[in-house]
């Protein structure tokens, strides 16, 4: 069976992507996800004691759940691509005819939504226990929050990328240490180089930070980060040998 | 490209990886055939194949692969199949799904990728093992695992790079028979290796690599010829030595005698001509002879004298 | 059973052998310089030298805010009249920070220790000599104690000893002597703790980077839910938190008020509990991981 033609950019990426869905159940990553994703929902289980929600109890259950993003998409995403990038998964991708960035997108398009999937499940559940019955529109407010974890995931899921093509060995250190020493404590700077956060910016289009903001202005740095980390992504791919 | 466009041609390649020279001013025309690459642990054999897998680019110089340059033209890394040193990935696959895989990337249209795969599975002797996952495949069965990637996509080209690391013997033998299998099929077959009898069992024609350069290329014997500096032995096992070597002693081309049992070894600067008066003694003297052998006309003297070492292997 | 060496030019050593009570400093030392090492300029440093460097750092800057802030006073937490000198909060702020440098260290060492071991198959060099686990045990937490002390205890001593220098009077100097001994004892029960428990996690898992994520799971995520359960309930739960059990004791130690800082403590007792259950739990199950290597590394216990 002769390769009639080099893939395309889209076929080489949705045959990587299909080439990861295959494998995700047979590793052990995506049952630890799984795991962890339950914790929003314990979470929201031990503070809520016996008595009804509190005002602010999705808020706090809400920020506790930003913590998954430290873990859940760089685990799939950062993982998934910096074992691409070692040398011996290298030599067999890179001496086909596809596109160097397919292999970023297509494990970008097969991990970041099962990101997503796992860490929503987990905030919709925590969300049917937290929510008070003083909220006027609950559809509205969980919507928003996963709308903002949708856009987390994306963001994060381009950083932690940009991390693997620095350092494929180490991508999965390095992205949860930057999510939770570099991007956590920007976030709570009481200062404007919180803009620079990712879990700054999705509280604010969750709208549940305590000092509420733009959800435009929030939109547009999300933008920003994922598209700065993306360029450094594909910058790097390019050089890669 | 015409026909007269080598398969390979490396111009004054050179390769950095930062401070460390892995393949120094290399230049080097392939056209066809088994060619066994050579040289000890270190000397830049398989930069030189990832380089001509479109892995890396020279530093320095010009590599050609069908006439384009295989680090940035797609269409040449189409009609190449490499199979690395390294065991393969995604190992949590089982061998069909990873070879179909392989295959897709490959550029093999997607409804046709499980039969190649499973054709490539059964040319390398693993169709009884293609359902079972690669994690628990023995070390030879990983190497006909890469092996069958490589080939799914039926390349022109094929780049084996160290194929029988860790292999046993039954497997090595089978797994080099398919190797020559795959060249009378009309692919070129570039292997790489430091044991000098596996690549010598494959081919004649051979590139050595010492130190990131090219010390010599082309077939064995012809190479063997031009070592002047190492006069030929030839060992002729028969009933009177003594007499043989009597007459043998007064050519000029003969550079040493010495004896052994039942045996005369002769050193000499031109084999041929040796070959031939040996032929004459022995009819003149009626000497009998047992056996007559070149004990350095191999792969491994000709490596020991062009590196100055002991063999590798 | 009989055997011999034949004379091939090796001579046995027939010297004076160490007894096996210090196969443990053996260990101990190569796990200390595994640490310290890095090629180059910079590579290897984010190891352990990194986090020194960070200390140091830290020592200087809570140094020089004792010095030039002696006199400053800051409002306590809830407001109201009380007050207490940045001189006397820098013990607890350092070691609230002193312990983010024994964080790190837990990441980039302490959590793939054992790990490491198991997966480069070290296991087999070790107990095909007459290393016992217990030996193996003590020295790598031996090790780990001490790189971990000279990120906390150290820095936390030095910083008494600053406060103790910088008495207004003789009376208030020896009045604040006991400060030496309480950092001292905060220090070390910190290191002890960023020591023993990632060892533990590290004993579970058999890759290096799996054991990094299992204690990056553990210690951020399951540790802050159950700290923030704990500050939102104000139940003991919170003490299962191995950061804020530290917290609890270290401020129990050194008996300090509790600043502007909006937290919820929970009470001593249970965070004591908690501590030396972390450590008991995290040490049995290192123990029994290498005496499962030992059994099926070498083929038999002995």
């Amino acid at each position: 069976m002769p390769a009639d033609r080099p893939l395309t950019g889209r076929e080489a990426t949705l045959a990587i992507a299909r080439i990861a869905v295959t494998r995700a159940p047979r590793s052990w990553a995506l049952w630890v996800v799984l795991a962890l994703a339950s914790l929003p929902v314990a979470y929201a289980r031990l503070i809520l004691g016996s008595g009804p929600p509190g005002a602010g109890l999705w808020r706090d259950v809400f920020s506790f759940g930003l913590r998954l993003l430290w873990v859940v998409p760089t685990t799939m995403v950062a993982g998934a691509i910096g074992d691409e990038l070692t040398d011996r998964h290298r030599s067999y991708l890179w001496s086909r005819p596809l596109p160097r960035w397919s292999i970023l997108t297509g494990k970008l398009l097969a991990s970041a939504p099962l990101a997503f999937a796992v860490l929503a499940g987990g905030l919709a559940a925590a969300f049917a226990l937290a929510r008070s019955p003083a909220l006027e529109d609950p559809g509205l407010v969980l919507a928003r929050s996963l709308g903002a974890i949708a856009l987390g995931v994306i963001a994060v899921g381009a950083v932690a990328t940009a991390m693997a093509t620095l350092q494929p060995r180490f991508a999965t250190a390095l992205a949860i240490g930057y999510m939770g020493f570099v991007d956590f404590p920007l976030g709570e700077m009481p200062a404007a180089l919180r803009q620079l956060s990712i879990q700054y910016q999705v509280r604010q289009v969750a709208a549940v930070d305590q000092y509420p903001g733009s959800t435009v202005t929030a939109l547009i740095a999300l933008a920003v980060i994922t598209a700065v980390a993306a360029a450094v992504a594909l910058a790097r791919v390019r050089r890669f040998e | 490209m015409s026909e007269a466009t080598p398969i390979i041609r490396a111009e004054r390649c050179s390769k950095w990886y930062g401070h460390i020279l892995g393949v120094s001013d290399v230049s080097w025309t392939c056209r066809g055939g088994i060619v066994g690459l050579l040289g000890p642990n270190g000397a830049g054999k398989s930069t030189l194949m990832k380089m001509v897998a479109g892995l890396l680019a020279p530093s320095r110089g010009q590599l050609e692969v069908f006439g384009a340059p295989p680090f940035t033209s797609a269409d040449v890394r189409r009609r190449v199949g490499y199979s690395p040193e390294h065991p393969p990935p995604w190992d949590e696959l089982t061998a069909q799904e990873l070879v179909a895989a392989m295959a897709r990337l490959a550029g093999v249209p997607a409804p046709r990728c499980a039969k190649a795969a499973a054709d490539a599975l059964e040319a390398v002797g693993l169709s009884a093992a293609a359902h079972r996952r690669v994690r628990g495949f023995s070390q030879g069965m990983r190497q006909r695992t890469k092996l069958a990637t490589a080939i799914a996509h039926e390349p022109d080209l094929l780049l084996l790079d160290e194929p029988l690391t860790g292999v046993d013997p039954v497997a090595r033998a089978d797994i080099l028979e398919r190797i020559r299998g795959l060249a009378a099929a009309g692919k070129t077959v570039v292997v790489s290796s430091h044991v000098l009898y596996e690549i010598e069992s494959l081919t004649t024609d051979i590139l050595v690599v010492y130190r990131g350069q090219v010390l010599a290329e082309g077939n064995v014997y012809e190479i063997r010829r031009l070592i002047d500096r190492h006069p030929h032995r030839i060992r002729v096992e028969c009933d009177r030595p003594r007499e043989l070597a009597r007459v043998l002693t007064g050519a000029e081309h003969v550079v040493q005698l010495h004896f052994e049992r039942g045996a005369v070894v002769v050193e000499t600067r031109d084999p041929d001509r040796c070959y031939d008066e040996i032929n004459a003694a022995v009819i003149d003297a009626s000497v009998d002879v047992r056996a007559l052998t070149s004990p350095d006309n191999n792969l491994g003297a000709v490596f020991e004298y062009l590196t100055g070492g002991p063999r590798a292997g | 059973m009989t055997g011999a060496i034949h004379d091939l030019g090796y001579k046995r050593y027939l010297g004076t052998r160490r007894p096996q009570s210090t196969r443990w400093r053996v260990i101990m030392r190569h796990q200390l310089a595994t640490a310290w090492k890095s090629e180059g300029r910079f590579k290897g440093w984010w190891r352990y030298k990194a986090w020194l460097g960070l200390s140091v750092m830290g020592l200087v800057v809570f140094a020089a805010v004792m010095y030039f802030w002696q006199t400053k006073m800051v409002p306590m937490f809830g407001g109201g009249a009380d007050k207490v000198r940045w001189l006397d909060l820098a013990l607890p702020f350092a070691e609230d920070a002193f312990r983010t440098g024994a964080m790190f260290l837990t990441f980039t060492v302490g959590a793939s220790v054992i790990a490491s071991d198991a997966q480069s198959g070290a296991f087999v060099f070790y107990f095909s000599r007459p290393v016992r686990p217990v030996d193996y045990l003590a020295g790598k937490v031996a090790a780990m104690v001490l790189l971990m002390a000279t990120l906390v205890a150290l820095p936390l001593v030095l910083i008494a000893g600053l406060r103790v220098g910088l008495a207004g009077s003789t009376h208030e100097m020896v009045d604040s002597l006991d400060l030496l001994p309480r950092a001292l004892a905060v220090g070390l029960i910190d290191s002890v703790a960023y020591a023993v428990v990632p060892l533990g996690i590290s004993a579970l898992v058999q890759r290096p980077l799996h054991a990094l994520a299992a204690w990056a799971g553990y210690y951020l995520l399951i540790g802050s839910a159950l700290a923030g359960a704990g500050a939102a309930t104000g139940s003991p739960i919170g003490a299962l938190s191995l950061s804020t059990a530290c917290s609890v004791v270290a401020n129990a130690i050194f008996d300090s008020p509790l600043p502007m800082v909006r937290r919820v403590l929970p009470p001593l007792g249970p965070s004591v509990a908690s501590l030396v259950g972390h450590l008991v739990l995290a040490l049995g199950l290192a123990y029994w991981r290498v005496r499962q290597a030992q059994r099926t590394g070498v083929g038999g216990g002995s």
